[in-house]
């Protein structure tokens, strides 16, 4: 059995480094142009390179987006942008226009990933960006398990599907409501989610719903990560750039498990709470959408059903004697029963004995927003790891 | 500029063919937002009743690997009869068009990715020919790229746009849940004061712009364009008429339709490029 590569997102630096701390094996981000998430940080050039160095060090790699639909005063500034990222080292770019193809195989060495944004959903596109180039394929995600094997079959590309995250209502590529409704270009890095809003719904001139929605339930693929390396997937993509360090290090650690369980031991049993912890960290429901099941209304979710999570409670920055050195991410008290993993180390159970002060002074909650405080669980417990609410 | 008709009906096609150059038809199961369809063993008769038309053949589907041999057989069956060219979305088709030897005439038509000169240029390396304009640009852009292209151009200047495309029944799944039995016709959604036209069937949901492409004040500007696209679909067929006989005559529509806005031609999303600090 391959392994594959667990591809996390990286919105900004901080969020690269986390990704890799906990287990990624790659990162994908933008830099400041020519990305599809114009709304997130993004990283600087100068970011980008410092965390290519890092990358380099600890055998990883670092691809960077240029996914942008290309309008004219975009195209003719391109290649400048391509040889910038080729002095960095990058490990690839990628891109959704034919235009960022050709001119990064023509003028510069660097590899290229064809974007999920072009919407491939069958193996002769593919075989012809294979035959101008192509180095992988990010396959879309309305793809059953019979259309990937039969990609994989007939393709000798490299090909990335998406594990994690969020999905799209339309065709990548196929939505413009942004560009509509809130002046930002879906396909320029703008895309405002009109596809989360509601609307009011007419048949007629008869108003059927308040509420209309379309609201798609995330995608959660870890119950079918062992059928996806029977298939030697190259890469296992999480989706979230905009997502914080907490959903990086819990999606990304329990995916590195999973794969590394598989890979292994062909026995491997997924752990329920992982799954349910999957479930929560990103305020939606999720489901494995059009891998195992054709279209229905169990991908949607009505109502408005996010809910707020408030799981994450701290992050393990040092220690002081046997006490353990904590920012605070949300409210936790004295008694209280928490879960804390780290970048090496499995969840495991605590209780909060005591909270103290950064001068030492006992106190019984830790309340307000990144308020730092020691705290005595009786454990050692690594930097960088993880305080959480139980499942 | 040439006229095509991209009709909701057979009717609308023969009625108003005296003002128009030809026709846009699509293919059962292998175009989406395309009211008028047959099967590809059917194009030859359809082209024998308009002999002295250019008949496009519009193939805009994502396509899965199921459809890959039905592909396959309508573009071999393109191939033999005489049809003016193929406005297509997926790379499959460029793919088989090549592989076969084909020699069909290709427009690309990823109507959302069409909006720079550049990239057809690769395209035109692979035998493709033509392109047809996305409406998500600025008058003075498409104005731009018409005059860069070498190689057949189209613009849609009449009719409902789509601007969302999914394969997910998104009314459907929404009623079946709430579990109200209401039919998937004559649905919109409402939005401050515009009102959007969903259609949702077996091939999907699509969302349409809230007004009806008026592009009839700008084509005497834009002239250079090798063919201008007028759209059917959901108008009513007396409307059409006077609205495909302004055009023809290069007169405005104001009057003649509700609905209709030219502001998509002058619409500019915000966007810029940052600059580096390295």
């Amino acid at each position: 059995m391959k392994k594959p590569e667990l591809l996390a997102p990286a919105g900004d630096f901080e969020k690269a480094q986390w990704a890799f701390l906990y287990g990624a094996d790659a990162i994908y981000l933008a830099g400041p142009s020519f990305g599809l998430r114009a709304n997130a940080p993004n990283l600087s050039l100068l970011e980008i390179k410092k965390i290519v160095q890092i990358a380099k060090q600890n055998n990883k790699k670092v691809y960077v987006t240029v996914n942008i639909v290309l309008h004219n005063q975009e195209a003719e500034k391109l290649l400048a942008y391509l040889k910038k990222l080729e002095k960095l080292q990058i490990d690839a770019i990628i891109v959704s226009d034919l235009y960022a193809l050709q001119l990064a195989k023509k003028h510069t060495k660097l590899k290229v990933f064809i974007s999920t944004q072009t919407s491939i959903m069958n193996y002769q596109a593919i075989l012809f960006l294979e035959q101008i180039g192509a180095d992988r394929i990010i396959l879309a995600r309305e793809l059953a398990k019979d259309d990937i094997k039969l990609i994989k079959e007939k393709t000798n590309v490299e090909l990335e599907t998406f594990i994690h995250g969020a999905m799209c209502a339309s065709v990548s590529g196929r939505c413009v409501l942004s560009n509509y409704l809130s002046n930002r270009d879906a396909n320029r890095g703008g895309c405002s989610q009109v596809c989360r809003w509601n609307f009011t719904l007419y048949q007629d001139n008869r108003k059927i719903s308040d509420n209309f929605a379309f609201f798609i339930k995330d995608l959660i693929m870890a119950s079918h990560i062992k059928e996806l390396m029977n298939m030697a997937i190259d890469s296992f993509k999480i989706e979230g750039r905009m997502r914080s360090i907490y959903y990086i290090a819990v999606v990304v650690s329990i995916y590195r498990q999973i794969i590394d369980g598989y890979y292994l031991n062909d026995n491997y049993q997924l752990n329920k709470n992982d799954y349910l912890r999957l479930q929560k960290v990103a305020n939606r429901h999720a489901c494995s959408q059009f891998f195992a099941d054709n279209d229905n209304a169990n991908y949607h979710y009505y109502n408005n059903e996010e809910v707020s999570n408030q799981d994450f409670l701290g992050i393990v920055i040092g220690r002081k004697d046997n006490l353990i050195y904590v920012e605070q991410r949300n409210r936790f008290h004295v008694n209280d029963q928490v879960s804390i993993f780290g970048p090496n180390t499995k969840e495991k159970e605590y209780t909060i004995y005591k909270i103290y002060d950064e001068k030492g002074g006992l106190i019984s909650a830790a309340a307000h927003p990144k308020q730092r405080v020691y705290l005595d669980i009786n454990a050692v417990v690594e930097k960088n790891s993880i305080i959480h609410k139980l499942i | 500029m040439k006229l095509l008709l991209q009709g909701d009906n057979y009717q609308q096609m023969v009625d108003n063919q005296v003002f128009l150059d030809g026709f846009i038809i699509g293919i059962d199961n292998l175009s989406i937002n395309v009211s008028f369809m047959c099967a590809a063993d059917e194009i030859k008769s359809f082209l024998k009743k308009f002999p002295d038309k250019e008949v496009f053949v519009i193939l805009n589907k994502n396509y899965q690997n199921d459809d890959l041999m039905y592909l396959e057989k309508t573009l071999l069956q393109l191939s033999e009869v005489r049809v003016a060219g193929v406005l297509f979305y997926d790379l499959a088709v460029v793919y088989l068009n090549k592989t076969l030897n084909l020699n069909l005439n290709l427009i690309w038509h990823a109507e959302h990715f069409t909006t720079n000169h550049f990239t057809y240029s690769v395209y035109n390396n692979y035998q493709v020919v033509g392109m047809v304009l996305s409406l998500d640009m600025h008058f003075s852009e498409i104005k731009q790229i018409s005059e860069k292209i070498k190689g057949i151009t189209m613009l849609p200047i009449f009719g409902h746009y789509p601007i969302f495309n999914s394969i997910r029944r998104l009314g459907k799944n929404y009623f079946s849940f709430f579990e109200l039995e209401k039919s998937l016709n004559d649905l919109f959604l409402q939005v401050d004061d515009f009102k959007l036209p969903i259609i949702d069937n077996k091939k999907g949901t699509a969302i349409y712009h809230p007004y009806l492409v008026d592009g009839s004040k700008i084509i005497k500007q834009l002239d250079e364009i090798d063919y201008g696209i007028i759209n059917g679909y959901q108008v009513e067929d007396k409307k059409l008429m006077k609205v495909i006989k302004k055009i023809f005559n290069r007169q405005s529509l104001s009057g003649v339709i509700n609905d209709l806005s030219e502001n998509i031609f002058y619409q500019q999303t915000t966007y810029r490029i940052k600059g580096d600090d390295l």
